[in-house]
């Protein structure tokens, strides 16, 4: 059953756009994410399934036998849903939809039940089983905007909502109130090195995410569940758009004819 | 007196009493709090922003940097970097763990244990230097100055320009490139006759061949290949042909992948050029004006390369071919790109002669959207070496390694050649090598005979900045700043189309006690003295550099970059710069470059594009591009392993920092295991299963390793990462995998002696444990 979408954002809502078609799958985004959320690094880092990850690159193929094989990558971090499955099973309050369209996650009052982890049907969030490791003397290269999570405790991609503020002061320093577009996007965003990811304002018309959303070949990831993510993607390529979200096969097929 | 009851009631009543004051709980708050593990959180402060250039691995990267009261904590990329422009590679993002990490060297250090047991003892520089210069100075007395050898591993730019002479004025005639693209120019030298740089205008054409290149996974210098990935996707809708064994990432993003046999792409080039040659579809106004040998070139590619002979040695179907050459030769800029891997799988000189015979077919040479050629500062600002007597003689004694002698008459380097001579005293023992930013012990086929030879170098000194394989078999290690903290040039980095320079000033204090490589250069040399002082004379790196930028000074051409630039190769630059002193300031933040380059000419005996090279007839070596076959495979190794390289695994001399071996995927590496490719239908003959533990059986090793089945690999062929399998630096990444080089098979090309490992026949067999689970 959908739930009641109560969520009702500000002046201000930032998406992500993500052109699947361009994205080469070099992983420049989730080193720059690491390295701005203080992201841990155990020796082994091999059980994905325990690693900490933000922002992780799915591989997909067109399952077609060789030489017919094609294969793309779906980076995918937290949706930022409108209707965050998370944000309703919370039972310490810890995690919650700001008006600016982030999800947020306050550390100190998880307590690490887990429940939105079974909730997100994206797997976007994951579980602190150890405190957080550096590698030695590299903790000096932390960032002081992002605080290191404990054990317990479970976390996900912010959108660097610390940028967002980092963003706003300057621009208050200027003697604006709102901010250009491209002054706040996040650290993937930044680093993409082929321009995939782009970030920004939806409701300022004149943003670059406000036309891409509109584009005839963007779509979200499991539509079905009436999640709202603010994470859009890209592709011209049917195979990609239908295995991304197979329950749309017939939108697929639909944007396919045009 | 203290009656029972009395001292009841003192103890109950204290008790009771020292509940309502705030003790108890404070105790518990203090308990509570030193009891916990308290995460690392980075100290806050004053921020400030620099610029500088990372130039790790085939990296070019313009930096922001982001300090906090002078500490960096972030490398983002510099939308003021015309190669980049704004973007970041996985590698320039995360050294900053390399900066940090524990692998870093602290200081001088000299080894007490044996040789490559890694036990060293702390030394100070003064005496460190005096040792090496006075070592350096006998030598040169005794008339055995071309026992010293040079390994230098960056091989571009001002740093390997200044070893490069230091080697001429000293009197070796051993400097040694590892890894070095020796096809590369020597194909350019024997068609165009010159001694220049390529590059390939990718961002104007509008077709590419790729010939196993893999183009944006590490090719030329990633960022820029990433960024004219979006140009072309943007623009013109490039289109993108992938020739290459395995469906790559490269591949993927391409808009046509063919799989090819491994190692057969000069015969597919050659196939491509008969449709093209039998169609009339050339380019014939440059044949007729300035190519030569075409007719012979076209006698031989009719009679051989038919498309037909042509399936059956690549596996690409005819009609394939002759549909891409159709397209190829319809294209307005078509461009014909080689380079195996990221560049550094060798390719053969007849291979790489074959490929450009197709961009000299459409006449696509020394033209937007084509292979251009020119010179770079590099290349043009050296003055002339005085040389003495000793230096002189120098010239006469043949190289260690074997290149430029009467055998191998055409390459400059073959250092497969130097570990094999020295190990097996082929020629004159070595009495000092130096090693700058390589690490041969790990990143070269057959690491073994490397390590047996420098276990025969009595002083093998080591300018590395990390604890990396070939520093555990150094005897003196004088570790060089990390780049965050030394001044280095930015040179044009390979396969550019456009000439660069800039200057990457020191944005850290040096953490450690560690020196410039270069300043030590310079410094060795004024120890020597005499003409080698004088072909050296600049007193620091810093002061050489102002003397190259002095130089792009005074050519009055290109610009300096001062805001971003969308299409940096297309703009018209003319000087901003107003005298040398206001250049240097510019260089600070942004880079010189020149995107209206003068081309070299055809400076060949005949003026023209040679298809049939003169030289190599006078050589008596076969003077057009071939296909030359491998070996036959054995019946023992059905297989053929290939190694394929990937942009999440950096392998030359620098190493996977954490966070990229965080990020690899779970089907390259899982626990200590690697896994290879294979297609299950490889897989169905030989009973494996997905995660099957295998063992790897290649002639010259065999190796534990799991299987990964892989729709998009060729069947009969097994693909496996390079760059895993180190046996030093940390506990994030020895141990972990194999390295590949142990047990490729290494085959020399005939005619240059290039040696190239791109085909290695092989078997898998299944390891049967009994009572245990195979599966991972």
């Amino acid at each position: 059953m959908k739930h009641e979408h109560k969520y009702k954002s500000g002046p201000e809502k930032y998406v992500m756009v993500i052109d699947i078609d361009k994205c080469t799958g070099c992983g420049a985004c989730v080193i720059a994410c690491a390295v701005e959320n203080n992201l841990p690094v155990r020796t082994d880092e091999t059980r994905k399934l325990l690693s900490v990850d933000w922002l992780v690159i799915y591989k997909i193929t067109n399952g077609k036998p060789f030489p017919k094989t094609r294969i793309a990558y779906i980076p995918r971090g937290c949706m930022h849903c409108d209707n965050p499955m998370c944000v309703h099973v919370c039972p310490a309050s810890a995690t919650d939809k700001d008006d600016k369209g982030v999800v947020s996650q306050i550390y100190p009052r998880c307590f690490g039940c887990r429940y939105c982890m079974a909730a997100c049907p994206y797997h976007a969030r994951v579980f602190n089983w150890w405190d957080p490791t550096f590698p030695k003397g590299t903790e000096r290269g932390l960032n002081p905007d992002v605080s290191t999570r404990m054990r317990g405790v479970v976390e996900k991609c912010s959108f660097c909502n610390h940028r967002y503020q980092r963003a706003k002061e300057k621009a208050m320093l200027e003697g604006r109130t709102t901010l250009r577009d491209g002054e706040y996007i996040t650290a993937c965003a930044e680093a993409c090195p082929t321009g995939a990811i782009t970030f920004g304002n939806v409701k300022d018309p004149n943003s670059k995410v406000s036309k891409l959303v509109k584009s005839p070949f963007a779509f979200r990831l499991l539509e079905k569940f009436g999640t709202e993510p603010s994470v859009y993607y890209i592709s011209r390529q049917e195979w990609v758009r239908r295995e991304a979200d197979r329950y749309f096969e017939e939108k697929a097929k639909k944007i396919s004819k045009e | 007196m203290l009656t029972r009851r009395g001292f009841l009631q003192f103890i109950v009543g204290g008790a009771i009493g020292t509940l309502f004051s705030p003790l108890p709980w404070r105790m518990a708050d203090e308990l509570a709090l030193c009891t916990q593990w308290w995460t690392p959180q980075g100290p806050k402060g004053r921020e400030s922003w620099d610029y500088s250039w990372c130039q790790l691995g085939s990296d070019v990267v313009g930096l922001k940097v982001r300090k906090i009261d002078g500490r960096i904590v972030k490398l983002e990329g510099s939308p003021l970097d015309p190669i980049g422009r704004g973007g970041i590679s996985p590698l320039s993002a995360s050294s900053l763990q390399l900066f940090y990490g524990p692998t870093r060297i602290r200081g001088a250090k000299k080894r007490v244990g044996q040789k490559g047991k890694g036990k060293f003892e702390d030394i100070e520089w003064s005496s460190a230097l005096k040792m090496l210069t006075s070592k350096l100075k006998e030598l040169r007395e005794t008339g055995q100055s071309h026992t010293v050898v040079c390994i230098d591993g960056r091989g571009r730019g001002i740093m390997s320009g200044l070893i490069r002479r230091f080697c001429r004025a000293y009197g070796t005639p051993n400097y040694i490139q590892i890894p070095s693209d020796e096809a590369t120019p020597l194909a350019i030298r024997l068609m165009q006759g010159h001694q220049g740089r390529v590059g390939f205008d990718i961002e104007r054409a509008d077709y590419i061949l790729s010939f196993g290149s893999q183009l944006f996974e590490g090719w030329g210098t990633p960022v820029r290949m990433m960024a004219a990935y979006r140009c072309l996707k943007e623009g013109q809708q490039t289109k993108i042909v992938q020739f290459e064994p395995r469906l790559s990432e490269t591949a993927a993003k391409a808009d046509e992948w063919l799989p090819i046999k491994p190692g057969t792409e000069a015969a597919l080039a050659l196939g491509l050029a008969y449709v093209i040659i039998k169609e009339g579809l050339y380019n014939k106004a440059f044949i007729e004006e300035r190519s030569f040998g075409f007719d012979a070139f076209k006698d031989m590619v009719l009679e051989r390369y038919k498309p037909e002979a042509v399936e059956d040695i690549t596996g690409i179907a005819k009609e394939d071919i002759l549909r891409i050459a159709h397209e190829f030769a319809k294209a307005k800029r078509p461009i014909a790109v080689w380079g195996r891997g990221k560049g550094d799988i060798p390719s053969g000189l007849y291979e790489v002669m074959a490929i450009h015979s197709l961009n000299a077919l459409m006449g696509n040479i020394n033209r937007g959207g084509g292979v251009v050629s020119f010179k770079d500062i590099s290349d043009t600002f050296w003055p002339e070496v005085p040389l003495d007597e000793v230096a002189k003689n120098a010239q006469n004694i043949e190289r260690i390694d074997d290149a430029g002698t009467e055998r191998y008459p055409l390459v400059t380097n073959l250092a497969h050649r130097f570990a094999e001579n020295i190990s097996s005293d082929r020629h004159y023992p070595v009495n000092v090598l130096m090693i700058f930013e390589a690490n041969p012990c790990y990143c070269l086929p057959h690491p073994e005979i490397m390590e047996k030879a420098l276990k025969k170098i009595p002083l093998v000194v080591n300018f590395s900045s990390f604890m990396d394989e070939t520093s555990l078999f150094s005897d003196l290690i004088l570790p060089n700043h990390f780049y965050l903290e030394a001044w280095e040039d930015v040179t044009t980095p390979p396969y550019l189309q456009y000439p660069i320079f800039g200057v990457s000033r020191p944005v850290s204090r040096p953490l450690y006690k560690t020196q410039h490589t270069g300043d030590i250069f310079l410094k060795v040399a004024q120890g020597i003295g005499g003409a080698v002082a004088s072909a050296l004379p600049w007193g620091d790196f810093k002061t050489l550099l102002k003397d190259v930028a002095k130089r792009v000074y005074e050519t009055r051409e290109g610009t300096i970059i001062e805001n971003p630039i969308s299409r940096p190769w297309e703009i018209k630059a003319s000087p901003n710069y107003g005298s040398p002193d206001e250049m240097w300031e510019k260089l600070g933040k942004g880079i010189w470059f020149n995107p209206n380059v003068k081309f070299e000419d055809f400076k060949t005996p005949t003026g023209k594009f040679e298809f049939y090279s003169k030289k190599l007839e006078d050589l008596k070596l076969p003077a057009l591009p071939q296909f030359v076959p491998w070996e036959e495979g054995h019946s023992e190794f059905p297989l053929t392993l290939i190694p394929y390289e990937k942009l999440m695994i950096a392998n030359d001399y620098i190493a996977n920092p954490p966070y990229m071996m965080k990020a690899l995927e779970e089907t390259v590496l899982k626990h200590n295991d690697i896994f290879v490719e294979i297609h299950p239908f490889t897989a169905t003959h030989l009973g494996v299963n997905e995660g099957d533990l295998v063992l790897l059986k290649t002639p010259f090793g065999s190796a534990r390793v799991r299987v990964h089945f892989y729709e998009g690999m060729m069947p009969g062929v097994v693909g496996i990462p390079l760059g895993l399998g180190h046996k030093a630096y940390d506990e994030y990444l020895k141990g972990k995998g194999i390295n590949a080089y142990n047990i490729v098979a290494v085959r020399e090309e005939k005619a240059t002696g290039i040696a190239t490992w791109v085909v290695t026949p092989a078997n898998l067999i299944k390891i049967k444990r009994k009572g245990h689970e195979t599966r991972a």
